[in-house]
């Protein structure tokens, strides 16, 4: 999967929504860390974003499922004992840890009513990618551990027991910017097709083959197209080998399903196909207005909460009370800031975000969306913008808990948006474009 | 949401209040000169006062006709068991609330209802007129140092039975500022979200008796000194004020008992704090104890001054004295000090007992604390600062203390430390780690033969009501979270700690309504040290046979 965008530019251009011709019901599958949703207990959870909200859990084995090791007893000669040399067992350190392992852990309870993905990694950090046909190096909060496919086929089966498995894979550097080598690409190829392989025949096994996905990676924007089709073509010939769903694999853009792109000749029973990976608000809404995917996978509602940025822009028409102007004047720099001024209302970034760290929050007293119903907002603003701005100078783990709250319910509004049916997609997606600065 | 205006008067003395407290003509060396600040100031961490001037050393004029060689002289109202003459007046627990400046257990801001006794423990419960829910004694509040405790909502503080939580004026003072809080939100009740609005309405209207508009909590704040001494540099107690370097800005800042108040007032707990000269509980220089004692009771009235709203926020005088409390030592000094005021100035609504939790023997802090029950009234709260563990708590309550502070189950739970009856689990301990994976069969398996004892795949408490414990989170999963710093882990922590110490107050008070304090304690202790009662420290034995209880429990 692709890193996030470190540009500021929203991608521009139309939406392209003739390769489908049937929308599906859309899904918000959410990047859990640790196999836990983020920010939120238990009892938040199933408050305020029960299984009927569309929402998707995306659990990994990077970081779910890896545990440490300690040392074995050893056995040593007993001190008295040398005459006989009889050994005892001597009871092992319990600090010392030996290693890392991925082992099998049952996901928490109240994640069970969810339906859940389990990927092998959200984002792998080599550059290198150190893969044989056994095994991959992976990124784990432990430092690099090898995760071998028999692991990973008995820890996400059976372990984690989500609804949908995608099978391992070697990204062979797709996120990287340079062209990939041709022979590594082959090579990851061919390891991807043996561990979809190996992932069946468990899945078989365990009559469960209809929780398989397999992965389809999508080549990165700067590569030779001709590369691209026949790499497109290569993953469509190979086809599902009978897994249920189909999981794309880095970054998405414009084109990718025209022409006689591989991508269109995936099967029709492959019931699902997800995009992993969404890394701007602009690209999540033009995917889920395409309707080619029923999943869409993101880590951003985290990742804004983690940058301390509240998500504002909405899709209805109309002017928005609470929607701030893209440019402001400059702010007078005595100014010590009376009662909300809305001449100097703060600037959306690109994806429709506000910064909550900006001191013009500081005396605001509304919510982050009037009439927004999540968490944060609901009751007419119960945390308002002057709160959660002082949260987050006092660097208060609440304050990213309620702007997680809000972003997820952003999000799940907008898929709701498109799932209702009762405007066009190309629409909102306009709509939303028109209130993005720096978009075209 | 702006509350009603302040007359004019006290709009101007606010203004002007602000403007003294930015020492704006302090040199370029960041260095206050003498003719800025009054006499006994030092420029070094160790108070040197110089000069001193012999007033502050001697008996206030209102003392000077208290005979002290008579027992109890600094005592007041007292009743049983202290007064066997008196019965204590006991209000079955449903009583609704009176709030009168008339009556002898209320005052305007503050009911007061005592349910019920056993030996010195008191069960009570203490009315505010604000719409929020009442606070049981004995009682623990949780710290919600700015403004929120840390991670957890509002709502879950009122799930976890938390009636009270304390906010630190110093911290809020600096971040965001009291009076953005009291006029662009009219309170800190507003600002943390802790008002429910029941009706989904857009009328802004902070009317707080407002059936609609319930308060999840109440709130009490400190005056801030506490926190200038011990986390400002360049912190110096003058007559004044507190003399200390703004952490954000360098300016230096004065912080006068009047600033405090203002800050209090705007900030709209329903129990404020009086500025009190806070000295360390293990300093040694005996002038600057009579100094601290004599300036905390003038710095009280200078409060009382100050205080713009007596008839919602209730101001509790600290006593101070250091840990003297021999027959007309500091604490006497200053309890009789506080009685005068009582009974000739304006009735105080409750009492805090400061100076202590600050590194002194227990052998002094149970004495000290000892002593101010057998002193302070038993028709008002009685309010012991800064003191939060378990054990603690449970030996002040036997000696008569209502509510507590502290910072510990919070701190400790960023630790990864849980508490229970039994002491501490450290859950970052690799003791609670999953057990090994053996290398082909990766299972994790729950009869692993290794930490048999330890039972890492428990819950903290399979009795405890708090997230963690209620949905089986285990001690293995939340050692995972913790170790991976994911915020959840200390989320649930956290929750599992406040909840605890809820449940800890909840119990002892359960166990005096029934007049079973005795064996709650003894059973605690079982408890606490391992049915162990070699382990018993010495202090708690004391204590508790001060208390009137035995401290033994059956084997």
């Amino acid at each position: 999967m692709s890193p996030n965008p470190v540009d500021g530019t929203a991608e521009t251009s139309s939406v392209d929504c003739s390769c489908s011709p049937k929308r599906e019901m859309l899904h918000l599958l959410l990047y859990c860390k640790d196999g836990c949703v983020p920010y939120l207990n238990p009892t938040q959870l199933e408050q305020y974003f029960p299984p009927s909200s569309g929402l998707w859990l995306c659990l990994s084995v990077q970081d779910a499922c890896v545990f440490p090791m300690f040392d074995k007893p050893v056995k040593k000669k007993a001190k008295d004992d040398v005459i006989n040399k009889k050994t005892k067992e001597v009871p092992a350190e319990p600090k010392k840890v030996r290693g890392y392992a991925f082992a099998s852990a049952p996901p928490d309870p109240w994640l069970l009513p969810y339906t859940r993905v389990t990927v092998p990694y959200f984002s792998n950090k080599n550059k290198e990618q150190l893969a044989d046909n056994k095994s991959i190096c992976v990124w784990t909060p432990h430092g690099r551990q090898r995760l071998a496919s028999e692991t990973y086929a008995k820890v996400a089966m059976e372990g984690l027991q989500s609804n949908y498995t995608v099978s391992l894979f070697d990204d062979a550097g797709v996120s990287s910017v340079k062209q990939p080598d041709s022979v590594r690409w082959q090579k990851a190829h061919g390891r991807n097709n043996l561990w979809l392989e190996q992932l069946v025949q468990v899945a078989k096994q365990q009559d469960a083959l209809d929780r398989i996905w397999r992965p389809v990676f999508l080549p990165p924007s700067n590569h030779d197209d001709e590369v691209n089709n026949d790499a497109m073509t290569n993953e469509s010939q190979t086809g599902s080998l009978g897994a249920a769903g189909v999981a794309f694999v880095g970054k998405w853009r414009h084109g990718l399903l025209t022409g006689n792109n591989g991508m269109a000749q995936i099967p029709d029973d492959v019931k699902w196909k997800c995009l992993l990976s969404t890394t701007s608000l602009l690209e999540f809404v033009e995917i889920a207005a395409q309707g080619y995917f029923n999943i869409v996978g993101t880590d951003l509602p985290a990742l804004w909460a983690k940058e301390k940025v509240a998500l504002i822009v909405q899709p209805q028409r109309g002017p928005s009370t609470n929607e701030p102007t893209a440019k402001r004047p400059k702010l007078d720099a005595d100014e010590k800031g009376g009662e909300t001024d809305h001449a100097n209302e703060p600037t959306l970034d690109f994806n429709g975000c506000i910064d909550m760290s900006d001191k013009v929050h500081a005396r605001d007293p509304r919510p982050l969306v009037e009439g927004c119903t999540c968490m944060t907002c609901q009751h007419g603003g119960r945390f308002s913008r002057g709160y959660i701005h002082h949260l987050v100078c006092a660097k208060e783990l609440l304050a990213e808990i309620l702007l997680f709250a809000h972003n997820l319910h952003h999000m799940l509004e907008l898929i709701r948006l498109f799932n209702e049916g009762g405007s066009d997609p190309a629409d909102i997606v306009n709509t939303i474009k028109s209130r993005l600065p720096n978009a075209k | 949401m702006k509350r009603k205006a302040t007359d004019d008067a006290a709009v101007a003395t606010s203004n002007t209040i602000t403007t003294a407290t930015r020492m704006s003509d302090v040199p370029s060396d960041g260095v206050p000169s003498q003719q800025q600040l009054d006499g006994g100031v030092s420029y070094n961490n160790n108070y040197d006062p110089e000069p001193i001037r012999p007033e502050w050393l001697e008996l206030p004029p209102e003392l000077r006709s208290v005979d002290f060689t008579v027992d109890g002289a600094a005592a007041w109202d007292k009743y049983e068991p202290y007064n066997p003459q008196r019965s204590l007046p006991i209000v079955p627990v449903d009583t609704p609330p009176t709030f009168s400046s008339s009556s002898s257990s209320s005052s305007s801001a503050l009911c007061f209802h005592i349910n019920g006794i056993d030996g010195r423990a008191r069960a009570a419960t203490i009315h505010f007129p604000n719409n929020g829910p009442p606070v049981t004694t004995p009682r623990f509040m949780p710290v919600g140092t700015k403004g929120t405790l840390k991670g957890v909502l509002p709502d879950e503080i009122a799930s976890m039975e938390c009636p009270i939580i304390l906010a630190n004026t110093y911290h809020l003072a600096i971040q965001p500022g009291t009076e953005l809080i009291d006029q662009v939100f009219g309170g800190l009740h507003n600002f943390m979200g802790g008002i429910r609005r029941d009706t989904d309405n857009n009328d802004n209207d902070n009317n707080d008796n407002n059936d609609n508009n319930k308060r999840l909590y109440n709130l009490l704040t400190d005056s801030g000194g506490f926190q200038m001494v011990s986390l400002a540099a360049l912190s110096n107690v003058t007559e004044k004020g507190v003399v200390f370097q703004s952490p954000y800005s360098k300016e230096h800042m004065l912080l006068r008992p009047e600033d405090s108040i203002r800050c209090q007032n705007e900030i709209g707990a329903d129990v404020i704090m009086q500025l009190d000269d806070v000295i360390s509980s293990v300093a040694t220089n005996e002038d600057r104890f009579r100094i601290a004692t004599f300036r905390t009771l003038r710095w009280y009235d200078r409060c009382v001054q100050a205080h713009q709203y007596p008839h919602r926020q209730n101001l509790f005088p600290i006593v101070q004295g250091h840990l003297d409390t021999s027959r007309g030592g500091l604490r006497e000094l200053c309890l009789a000090g506080f009685k005068h005021r009582d009974q000739h100035h304006r009735r105080i609504p409750g009492f805090a007992i400061g100076g202590l939790a600050g590194g002194e023997s227990k052998d002094d802090f149970w004495k000290v604390v000892d002593h101010a029950c057998r002193h302070l009234p038993d028709d008002r709260p009685r309010y012991l600062m800064g003191v939060g563990y378990p054990l603690d708590l449970v030996v002040c309550t036997a000696l008569g203390v209502d509510m507590y502070d502290c910072v510990y189950p919070t701190r400790t739970a960023r630790f990864g430390v849980a508490l229970v009856d039994e002491g501490q689990i450290k859950l970052k301990q690799h003791q609670f780690a999953a057990k090994n994976p053996s290398s082909a069969d990766m299972t994790i398996n729950n009869n692993n033969s290794n930490n048999n004892n330890i039972n890492s795949n428990t819950p903290i408490d399979k009795d405890c009501p708090c997230e963690a414990c209620r949905r089986g989170v285990s001690k293995e999963r939340l050692h995972s979270l913790l170790k991976a710093n994911n915020p959840i882990g200390v989320q649930l922590v956290t929750q599992h700690n406040v909840t605890y110490m809820m449940q800890l107050v909840t119990r002892m008070r359960k166990s005096i309504l029934e007049r079973s304090f005795q064996q709650f304690v003894q059973e605690f202790l079982r408890r606490y040290f391992a049915d162990d009662q070699g382990s018993v420290p010495t202090w708690v034995r004391d204590a508790l046979q001060a208390a009137g209880l035995s401290w033994r429990w059956t084997p």
